[in-house]
């Protein structure tokens, strides 16, 4: 039997998982499509139809009990006269208060819109609604205006007034939502990398070889032995610690990561070398916590552990205004041409949480390296500790 | 006679281990030692040893396909050397092959090799080779070896979902991983027992067991349903096999 390269290339585990949390985040964007679509314009029409309904009943009530003949018909064409102009204008109200909103540093500009528009409205409203009052009464556009101007200028000021602040609280509120689903999902994605890495360590073929070095390191070298016993605690320490802050400095990650690595290196020996290219300047990037160790353990995993040739893994960092990039490259075997370059329950879960963290700002490309391997290139926005 | 025994795994430091365990050996004398496969055939065949330490996991040519590459002649005591392997575990227990689980102390070294020197010593080669060839078969029949330049990936039987076509190739897909075979579905079908697999189209063979559902389409064909939802067809062609399957 012959068969071609096939060194698979991602530990592939459970990744229908993750496609299936996408199928549900799909169907709620579809869900708000349609809310947004047809639920709101008709949520929208209800909405000031009842208010004009209520000032229609307040109106005929009031009317007849002055003893004035009005009927429920021109009560309620009045009243919805009234509010669909409002409604109308509205729209463009709320276009307004969503592009200006008062935060903090902007509420003087703010206001510098929204006053003159609050005056604009008042006074488009009196004009539209006079040309309305022109159409439903035959009255001339001057008799209907004269008496809006002088009877309705302030309270339309308030109705503009209250629509922005409307607009406001409800995008406040979607704001928050939204963050509050953000931070959950990021809190997910942390815990799911932090459980990657406690099942790595725990992994029976690194966990038991890696006592087995330390059982011969003890008749041969007891401080090495030591050495390796005290880094393989700070690797479970590490992942067994309660999730803490999303993002650590570089340094930090990189520390970590060394950790691992000194293991990893006690057991492959000569078969592995580690190169690191970190420029100084980056060292205090904020990168996601626990991000580089499941690119590098694919790396060894499926570039280096598979090969008796001495194996190679480079870990870069590099800064490109205002973008981080890291690599991690080995000189295994790569993807087979045909190969689809499959991400592991580790890199899925890489890739979803640079997306929750950084959305459109960040890149995540995994490819045969030029020459020979495998290489993972991660770049994100640059950012320094209190930025 | 002392039994020259040799010491077979990719870790520095594991093959430091057994090397001063068997120092301390009065009866042994070391052989030499080998970081990889390749090597380890390559030196059996050249001075068989009574004796090899045979790390099963190892990169390229693992324990097994050592075991594979030397053949029946000759064929040394072996005693495998695995950190973890579930499967290799129960086979080994099944033929009553010695093991050294890693990490190991001298209690258990010397009770292993007390057993695999009991077994160098008393002739008997025919039984040892009996067993380590009936592992050996158990283990192929088991298995389907992955092979690319020099290495070998053994994917269990029964990890495999179901297998597809793709022009010369056959597909094994086990989990969301999947592997790439040079080698037809027909050829691959005769080597499968037909109790565990199922032949469902010119394009797929499926694992019994991964079947969940079944479901008949309008033009007489039927829709084959696996356990992680993947969809195939059973062609109308191929309608007899739906009693084999035993699900009409």
């Amino acid at each position: 039997m012959k068969s071609i390269a096939a060194g698979e290339r991602w530990f592939v585990w459970h990744g229908d998982i993750h496609y299936s949390f996408k199928r549900i985040r799909n169907n709620m964007t579809i869900t708000n499509l349609f809310q947004r679509r047809w639920a709101r314009w008709l949520m929208g029409f209800g909405f000031w139809t009842l208010i004009g309904l209520s000032f229609a009943f307040q109106f005929y009530i009031s009317s007849s009990q002055a003893g004035l003949e009005v009927s429920w018909g021109q009560a309620v064409g009045y009243a919805l006269g009234d509010w669909y102009v409002f409604a109308v204008l509205s729209m463009a109200a709320i276009w307004l208060a969503r592009r200006f909103q008062f935060e903090a540093g902007h509420r003087s500009r703010c206001l510098a819109v929204h006053l003159p528009a609050s005056a604009l409205f008042s006074l488009a409203y009196m004009a539209l609604r006079a040309l309305v009052g022109h159409w439903q009464s035959q009255a001339s556009f001057a008799d209907a205006f004269h008496p809006l101007l002088v009877k309705t200028w302030l309270f339309n000021l308030l109705v503009y007034w209250v629509i922005v602040a409307v607009s406001i609280a409800f995008d406040y509120s979607r704001k928050y939502r939204e963050r509050e689903l953000r931070a959950a999902e990021l809190e997910k994605q942390l815990a799911q990398a932090k459980l990657h890495a406690l099942q790595m360590q725990l992994n029976p073929h690194f966990l038991f070889n890696t006592l087995h070095s330390i059982s011969a390191l003890i008749h041969q070298d007891a401080e090495a032995a030591d050495r390796t016993i005290a880094r393989l605690s700070d690797l479970l320490r590490a992942a067994l610690e309660s999730a803490e802050s999303q993002e650590v400095t570089l340094r930090a990650e990189l520390e970590m990561l060394r950790h691992y690595l000194d293991i990893e290196q006690i057991r492959f020996g000569r078969r592995l070398s580690v190169t690191m290219d970190i420029p100084p300047e980056t060292l205090e990037a904020h990168v996601p916590n626990f991000i580089l160790q499941p690119l590098v353990e694919n790396a060894i995993r499926h570039g280096i552990e598979p090969y008796a040739k001495p194996g190679r893994v480079e870990l870069r960092a590099s800064r490109a205004a205002d973008n981080l990039t890291l690599e991690v490259r080995d000189n295994g075997g790569g993807l087979r041409k045909d190969e689809p370059a499959k991400d592991g329950v580790g890199l899925s879960n890489t890739r979803a949480r640079l997306q929750t963290l950084y959305g459109k700002a960040h890149g995540f490309d995994l490819r045969n390296a030029p020459g020979e391997g495998f290489q993972v290139r991660l770049t994100i926005p640059f950012r320094k500790a209190l930025s | 006679m002392r039994i020259r025994a040799l010491i077979v795994d990719d870790e520095e430091l594991a093959r430091a281990r057994l090397r001063q365990l068997l120092q301390g050996e009065p009866d042994i004398e070391l052989a030499g030692e080998c970081a990889d496969g390749h090597e380890a055939v390559a030196a059996i065949k050249k001075s068989p040893p009574d004796l090899v330490f045979l790390d099963v996991q190892m990169p390229e040519l693992d324990g097994f396909g050592v075991l594979e590459a030397v053949g029946t002649e000759p064929m040394p005591v072996i005693v495998f050397v695995t950190a973890h392997d579930r499967f290799a575990l129960r086979a080994f227990e099944v033929h009553a092959v010695d093991y050294l689980l890693k990490p190991f102390d001298r209690e258990r070294f010397q009770k292993a090799l007390r057993h695999a020197m009991e077994q160098v010593r008393s002739r008997d080669n025919n039984t040892v080779r009996q067993r380590q060839s009936a592992l050996l078969a158990d283990w192929q029949s088991s298995q389907i070896a992955v092979k690319s330049a020099g290495s070998v990936a053994w994917v269990k039987l029964e990890a495999i979902d179901w297998i597809g076509s793709a022009d010369n190739y056959a597909e094994l897909h086990v989990g969301a991983k999947s592997h790439l075979l040079r080698e037809t579905l027909g050829a691959l079908e005769s080597r499968l027992a037909p109790e565990r697999f199922v032949r469902i189209s010119r394009s797929a063979i499926v694992n019994r067991q991964r079947i969940k559902e079944l479901r008949r389409l309008f033009y007489g064909g039927y829709e084959i349903i696996l356990q992680d939802g993947t969809r195939l067809t059973l062609s109308r062609r191929q309608r007899t096999k739906l009693k084999e399957l035993g699900l009409v």
